[in-house]
């Protein structure tokens, strides 16, 4: 009797712990995935200052940054009059990811400029972006709930949203804090690229609002 | 040389000391509340942006766009500025955006200390303040100032010292002190009950990365408690320590919020819970799953008390180690799993049809057992001894009694959820040390009785004396086990529908089947018990495969149903409940489920809604949590402004027949 119920005890620990092994592991399959998964970047359509058509999906296979935009704004200022966001461009273009500046600024608002003036500016700054891209439906924009200009968005490969948020860590419109602070997109795309983890991978944009049509 | 120019500027600027520094959209003003100032008094120095007409800048959290106004200070050795004395922001709405800021003229005030070590004489505090002036676009603006100050042995006010003065006074708000939680999506703020009727609330937190101004807060209530949840712009937690900010309460009165991190928890609090969860423990052992056991337990003292004192002891020692050592498998795997970012509750377990089904097969074990109808291989009898290459019988004794605890335990585990889901669940909330505290505590209780015998020999005294009757009183106690079991396999259909009935139907038969061959020969019951096992696992298999969850739409929409529910008015009655919660069922068929209960319900226009809790779901985990809590049941009925209250969890009628009196 002692025997038999010694052996219960060991066969119903051992099934039990085979068991929740067995349970633990499934319940894990079906759950891990849940927490990361990344938001899918909206796909979208747009025309750039060169009349020539851009899809998100054209892209896949590929890092994307977006950069909202508007050159009137001292936000977006600061960071080109200095030249901090042509050679951020340029740094980045150069691995092979492409930059899409966006402008959402809706017609007779700030920053809304014609294909021509949009050009102009492009030369007189000297952007490195892939392409500047206009959304003066403001339907991007809304898609990616981009508040601020700027506002930067960095897109995996697969085509998930890794980063969003600040371009960096200083929220200021002054050219000067641009040194002191710690640049969030660069990061983002360094890391991405070396399979690192992304952090932050979201944070607060600052900027000045976006100028919907509302 | 500084004194031509501290003349100057006393003459261009009146005689008690303030100058204005405009800039395009801005007009600059600045005052001290001061003429001169001796080192025992602190200055105050007002700086007042007045905006043209329509323009407006930001307080320190801007909100979602904008730039906080900044004061940069170039003091002289001994000199030092403190943090920005803000006005009560607004809220200033631009598009959909929603931002904190200020359109009327801003007094800023800024105290300076001054070192006893600073000699008289005239000094100068020169500083750059920069704000963002926006309208529909924005223009940044800054304006350098150089205030001059007298440090003289007894201070002399200026004419501005009691506006000052009244500003300071009008802005030490009520400071409201509480404590926050959060969830992947949520902060839940815990705040002293106020006096007034809130009808709206407005937070203004200084963190700038947490939360979703777009979201109004959801106002809630308990006894004593307001609480606040608000929406996180980002499902990471937080790695804020302390939450701070302004609430505004139906626009007009202002509060001055700080609520710490939950986490350490009050000692008195702690004490109480592990009170109860040693109770709890100690309560477990008259629970259907566990008697059995421990009864067996019991019978093997009888059969021994007079001889064999010492063993006794031991055995009860190394039951309780084994008691303790199982709860703290089951905490660090609850521990790890929340880490991994799981939301889980307690019962969790029984959410998985794998395990239900599992203990489904154990229970039944241990019942044929009970009924001497279930014996095992030899191979699986000497693995204690294969452990233990020593061959001691004492220690061979010891690990007999371990394994009867890690049993005892994993046989409560299934009843823990129905009656102790909230006790533990509350635990689960806490702090890992509370957790690992509160599981201890539950390990000594369940195990109290068996040490209270082996220690306590009055109480051997006590038992009876052993006989034939303990026999019979075995195989009665197989049958709060086959309960057990049919009870099981109700939760599993309900998990996971009529798969289980047939499954657990064959696994049953199967056993008992083989149970009686095994008694017919005796030569055949190795081959036997392994080939059940074996068909155990086959069952296993089906049901992994099987495991979609049952897809009952109970709840699909209730989340949206009780949103549209409060923005209509309505009131509504929630209950959170889950097939395998038997304190759930007791509620439902004692007070919910009575015609008079659903009369009276509908009489009052409360609408019902459940939220069904049988399988894994993130929402109405998230639910839970926003309530402090990590089991069901839950009950929560709003009232006609949303507002929240929780009901008992032991549900009586009257309970239900109050909330006609709270509505007015």
């Amino acid at each position: 009797m002692k025997n038999v119920l010694k052996a219960i005890l060991v066969n119903t620990f051992i099934i039990s712990m085979s068991a929740s092994l067995i349970y633990g592991l499934s319940w894990f399959k079906k759950n891990s995935l849940d927490n990361q998964i990344h938001k899918k970047a909206p796909l979208f359509t747009a025309l750039d200052s060169n009349g020539r058509k851009h899809t998100l999906s054209q892209y896949k296979g590929k890092i994307v940054v977006l950069e909202w935009k508007n050159h009137l704004c001292p936000f977006v200022k600061k960071h080109y009059i200095s030249k901090n966001m042509q050679s951020m461009q340029e740094t980045v273009t150069k691995k092979g990811v492409i930059w899409l500046s966006i402008i959402s600024s809706a017609q007779g608002k700030q920053g809304y400029v014609s294909a021509e003036e949009c050009n102009d500016i492009i030369k007189n700054e000297g952007s490195k972006a892939t392409a500047v891209l206009f959304d003066s439906e403001g339907v991007i924009g809304k898609k990616y709930n981009a508040k601020t200009t700027p506002h930067m968005f960095v897109i995996n490969p697969e085509g998930d949203i890794v980063y969003e948020g600040a371009i960096d860590s200083i929220r200021s419109a002054d050219p000067r804090d641009i040194n002191l602070a710690t640049n969030y997109v660069i990061a983002a795309v360094t890391n991405l690229i070396k399979q690192k983890e992304i952090n932050p991978s979201q944070t607060t944009a600052y900027g000045c609002s976006i100028k919907y049509n509302y | 040389m500084k004194q031509s120019i501290y003349l100057f500027t006393l003459l261009i600027c009146c005689l008690s000391f303030s100058y204005a520094l405009d800039t395009t959209y801005t007009k600059v003003t600045i005052a001290t509340d001061k003429e001169a100032v001796s080192t025992q008094d602190d200055l105050t120095v007002l700086v007042t942006l007045t905006h043209q007409e329509g323009w407006h800048s930001y307080w320190k959290n801007p909100g979602e766009s904008g730039l906080a106004t900044t004061i940069k200070w170039e003091l002289p050795p001994g000199f030092q500025a403190g943090d920005i004395n803000w006005p009560m922001p607004q809220t200033i709405q631009f598009g959909e955006l929603i931002n904190f800021g200020f359109k009327d003229p801003i007094n800023l005030m800024i105290p300076i200390q001054i070192n006893t070590s600073v000699k008289e004489g005239d000094y100068q505090l020169k500083a750059k303040i920069s704000w963002l002036v926006c309208k529909e676009s924005c223009i940044p603006e800054s304006s350098s100032v150089s205030i001059p100050v007298k440090v003289v042995s007894t201070s002399q006010t200026s004419k501005q010292a009691t506006k000052i003065k009244q500003m300071i006074k009008e802005r030490d708000i009520e400071h409201l002190e509480g404590v926050f939680q959060e969830n992947s999506n949520q902060l839940i703020i815990t705040l002293p009950k106020l006096d007034t009727q809130i009808t709206t609330i407005t937070c203004f937190p200084e963190q700038l990365d947490l939360v979703d101004y777009q979201v109004d807060p959801l106002i809630q209530y308990n006894d004593t408690n307001l609480l606040l949840t608000l929406k996180k712009v980002t499902t990471k937690k937080t790695k804020h320590k302390h939450l701070t900010g302004i609430i505004a309460i139906n626009n007009t009165d202002f509060y001055q919020v700080k609520a710490d991190k939950q986490g350490g928890i009050a000692t008195n609090t702690l004490v109480s819970i592990l009170i109860f969860a040693f109770l709890g423990g100690v309560i477990l052992n008259i629970m259907p799953c566990v008697f059995p056991i421990l009864s067996l337990k019991v019978l093997s003292i009888l059969a021994k008390t007079k001889q064999e004192k010492e063993i006794i002891k031991k055995q009860a020692v190394s039951y309780t180690l084994g008691v303790i050592v199982c709860f703290f498998v089951i905490v660090t795997v609850l521990v790890w799993l929340k880490y991994v970012g799981l939301q889980l509750g307690w019962g969790f377990q029984l959410q998985n049809p794998i395990f239900v089904y599992l203990m489904m097969l154990i229970m039944l074990s241990v019942g044929l057992n009970l009924n001497d109808r279930l014996a095992l291989p030899q191979w699986l009898e000497s693995l204690p001894g294969l452990m233990n290459k020593t061959h001691n019988k004492a220690l061979s004794s010891s690990y007999k009694d371990f394994f009867t605890g890690v049993l005892a335990v994993i046989v409560a585990t299934p009843c823990t959820a129905p009656f102790m889901a909230t006790a533990i669940g509350f635990a689960l909330t806490q702090s890992i040390g509370v957790m690992y505290l509160t599981f201890f505590a539950l390990a000594l209780g369940f195990s109290f009785p068996f040490l209270a015998i082996a220690y306590i020999p009055i109480l051997q005294g006590l038992l009876p004396k052993p006989g034939q009757w303990m026999l019979t009183i075995k195989h009665i106690l197989a049958i709060p086990l086959y309960l057990t079991v049919l009870w099981l396999l109700w939760v599993l259909s309900h998990q996971i529908g009529t798969l289980a009935w047939i499954v657990g139907g064959l696994s049953i038969a199967a056993i008992i089947t083989f149970t009686s061959l095994v008694r017919v020969s005796h030569r055949k019951l190795s081959y036997s018990v392994g080939i059940t096992i074996i068909l155990m696992f086959v069952g296993l298999i089906v049901v992994l495969s099987q495991a979609e969850p049952n897809d009952n739409n109970v709840n699909k929409g209730a989340f949206q149903k009780i949103e549209a529910a409060i923005n209509q008015k309505k009131k509504i009655l929630v209950d959170v409940t889950a097939s395998w919660c038997v304190s759930c069922k007791v509620n439902e068929s004692v007070v919910l489920n009575r015609p008079e209960i659903k009369q009276f319900l509908a009489d009052n226009n409360i609408e019902f809604i459940v939220l069904d809790w049988t399988n894994y779901d993130k929402d109405i985990t998230a639910y839970l949590e926003s309530f402090d809590r990590q089991g069901v049941p839950l009950y929560v009925y709003y009232d006609e402004n949303g507002n929240a209250t929780l009901l008992p969890q032991l549900l009586q009628k009257q309970d239900i027949y109050e909330l006609r009196e709270k509505q007015e």
